[in-house]
């Protein structure tokens, strides 16, 4: 038996903002608008069943000794209200927004929230996969890395069997703040949602490293706002897509202010009888001269019967930019796989070796050692089934 | 044994005639060379024994140890024991030039004898210190960024790696300076025995210094117009292909003349 939103907040020890927030959602949530595409991902409301919640901090004694703060939603809604009342679900991603976003928000399952202390410079990687409750439907993260802070962040998904599978990740970063964000998206359900919003204060910088490796149908949303001045963010993105799956991959960076700088790059894999969709858009607005925006797509069919589509929009307001795209869906190079059979390596093992080789590029951009090494593990595992 | 009996080949992108009729038996444990002008069809030819997409055999056959190879796909040739060092090594960035070999050796081999990583880094080890190889290529992708001789090298690492039957090595002499000839040349003579038998194709005699053929073929137009021993490679030098072809009164347009 489910437990109604009212029951489900007051078992969670939620505060009453946040109660009377998500029964405001549910409420509204019909009225919010919804595309055709959107649709799909409007999955039935999930049993809201009482969880043991964890209240204390669960970040590394290093990183709690550097202020770190990782813990439950629920539990950080009590302790840190003043963080989280004006930032969960208003900024990086609005609750208004769409019916997904108020159904999300009124049948939240499970939430992390994490606290980056200003002026703190965190070298080892923070993993936050433990955060969340990963067989739960809906499931969120709020990320606030304070002025002049800088991080490594990872989470990977558990790869868990359930039918429906959304988690929304909100980044928000204050003035000067750095965070580099590994995003690992392993889920095995068959329809999957995640989003990935950011909201830049000035001269913040964030890199986004996603690993789309999902095994059913999938829809991934990321839309970075640049909006303090000198901001700059990069979404990197690989995926792959097999068997029967259709991927939808929006991706989206607005360039609100001056000196402001976003890059798109994304490399994929389309298998067998798979379809992937890349919606990929960089804006510039009225108010943003001098500012710089440019997407790379890149699909690499692999048979015969996957498809691939790359739709790059630009949106420019201001001339006084820099902006560009490039966009390109081909077959396997015939003249390497030529190379790789002539040493007797099968035309199947072949395209595998093309297809690391194709993503590994993004792969090594990013900055930390050992997440590199988890991409690299990350790619293994869904190349091998 | 290598037999290619009345072979003719087309280029697929122009339906164009290249091999016109060629003969050619490599026994094993022979090193043959092959000479020619430029656009003779020596790389075609080796490009269609591997079994390259790019070139139709109209008619005749080919044969490796009695065994046709006309409608085999290039691994299944290659994993009877073919190997073929290109004239352009194929660039393939995202994959390590070291994850590539492993690769390869492994897929000669049956499923039980797979190559460790501890034996197969072991042998790479002794055989890049064999070639003078610098420590740092099995760490980069696959040729890129590899000057022309370090390409060739790399084709003579994968041959002593995979330790084919036959290795046709086209024109794995060019571009190299006499240090890099000298390294490559070790290569082949160190792979020389009774079981195994190479096809090198040249321009110069340059590296039948290094390494002594057992016969030396001429090709013109498509076609072995003289085959004869170490001494043919020499008047040939000496002469140029256009005298020989005068000589024999072949009726071949030479590109360089
Ligand atoms: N893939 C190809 N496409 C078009 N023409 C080709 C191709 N391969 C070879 N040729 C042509 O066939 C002829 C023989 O070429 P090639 O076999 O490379 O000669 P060689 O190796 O003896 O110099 C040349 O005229 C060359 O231009
Ligand atoms: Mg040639």
């Amino acid at each position: 038996m489910s437990l109604s939103i009212q029951e489900f907040a007051k078992k969670n020890n939620e505060p009453q903002w946040l109660a009377v927030k998500r029964m405001v959602a549910a409420k509204m949530a019909p009225n919010f608008a919804i595309d055709n595409q959107q649709r799909n991902f409007n999955f039935a409301k999930p049993n809201l069943n009482q969880q043991k919640i964890n209240f204390s901090n669960q970040a590394s004694d290093q990183h709690q000794k550097d202020g770190v703060i990782a813990m439950d939603l629920f539990a950080a809604a009590n302790q840190f209200p003043e963080l989280i009342q004006e930032n969960f679900m208003e900024k990086a991603i609005y609750w208004r927004d769409n019916q997904l976003n108020a159904n999300h928000l009124a049948y939240l399952q499970s939430g992390g929230f994490v606290f980056i202390p200003d002026n703190k410079y965190i070298d080892e990687p923070i993993n936050i996969s433990n955060l969340i409750q990963h067989d739960n439907q809906e499931k969120h993260l709020l990320i606030i890395a304070a002025a002049g802070s800088a991080s490594n962040i990872i989470f990977e998904d558990k790869n868990t069997n359930i039918e429906n599978d959304r988690l929304m990740i909100e980044v928000l970063l204050g003035d000067h703040a750095k965070v580099n964000f590994y995003d690992a998206a392993l889920s095995k359900a068959q329809n999957t949602h995640r989003v990935l919003n950011a909201y830049l204060a000035q001269n913040a910088e964030l890199n986004t490293y996603t690993s789309l490796f999902n095994h059913f149908n999938s829809r991934y949303d990321s839309n970075i706002d640049l909006d303090g001045v000198g901001s700059l963010a990069t979404i990197n993105l690989i995926n792959l897509a097999d068997k029967q799956q259709k991927q939808l991959i929006k991706t989206k960076i607005v360039n609100q202010s001056e000196h402001t700088s976003g890059t798109i790059n994304e490399r994929g894999i389309v298998a067998d009888e798979a379809r992937t969709i890349c919606d990929t858009t960089g804006q510039i607005k009225q108010d943003a001269p001098n500012s710089y925006s440019d997407q790379t797509n890149r699909l690499l069919t692999l048979s015969k019967e996957s498809k691939g589509k790359i739709d790059p929009i630009l949106l420019i307001d201001n001339h006084d930019v820099i902006a560009g795209h490039a966009a390109s869906v081909g077959r396997v190079n015939a003249d390497q796989l030529y190379y790789l059979k002539t040493r007797g390596i099968p035309a199947k093992e072949a395209r595998l070796l093309l297809t690391r080789g194709f993503l590994i590029p993004l792969i090594n951009k990013f900055p930390d050692e050992k997440i590199r090494k988890q991409m690299m593990i990350n790619l293994e595992e869904r190349i091998n089934g | 044994m290598l037999e290619i009996k009345n072979l003719h080949v087309k280029i697929n992108e122009n339906d164009k005639e290249v091999i016109k009729g060629l003969n050619l038996t490599i026994p094993d444990g022979e090193v043959h060379v092959i000479m020619g002008p430029n656009g003779t069809g020596k790389s075609t030819l080796s490009q269609t024994i591997m079994g390259s997409p790019k070139y139709s055999i109209t008619s005749g056959e080919i044969e490796f140890n009695h065994k046709k190879l006309n409608d085999l796909a290039t691994d299944e040739r290659a994993r009877l024991g073919l190997f073929i060092g290109m004239q352009y090594p194929t660039e393939i960035s995202g994959v390590k030039n070291v994850d590539f070999i492993h690769a390869a050796m492994n897929a000669m081999k049956p499923a039980e004898q797979k190559v460790s990583v501890l034996e197969f880094m072991h042998r790479l080890d002794k055989v890049m210190d064999f070639l003078d190889i610098p420590e740092d290529y099995t760490d980069r992708y696959l040729n890129e960024g590899f000057s022309g001789g370090e390409k060739k090298r790399n084709e003579i690492l994968q041959m002593m790696m995979i330790q084919p039957q036959l290795a046709i090595l086209d024109e794995i002499d060019s571009g190299l300076d006499i240090d890099a000839l000298k390294v490559v040349s070790k290569g082949i003579n160190e792979m020389r025995d009774d079981n195994f038998s190479a096809l090198i194709i040249t321009h110069y005699d340059r590296i039948l210094k290094y390494v002594r053929p057992d016969v030396v073929h001429v090709m013109m137009d498509g076609r072995v117009v003289i085959s004869g021993d170490y001494h043919l490679a020499e008047q040939l030098e000496a002469g140029g292909y256009a005298t020989l072809r005068d000589r024999l009164g072949i009726d071949a347009k030479l590109v360089d003349d």
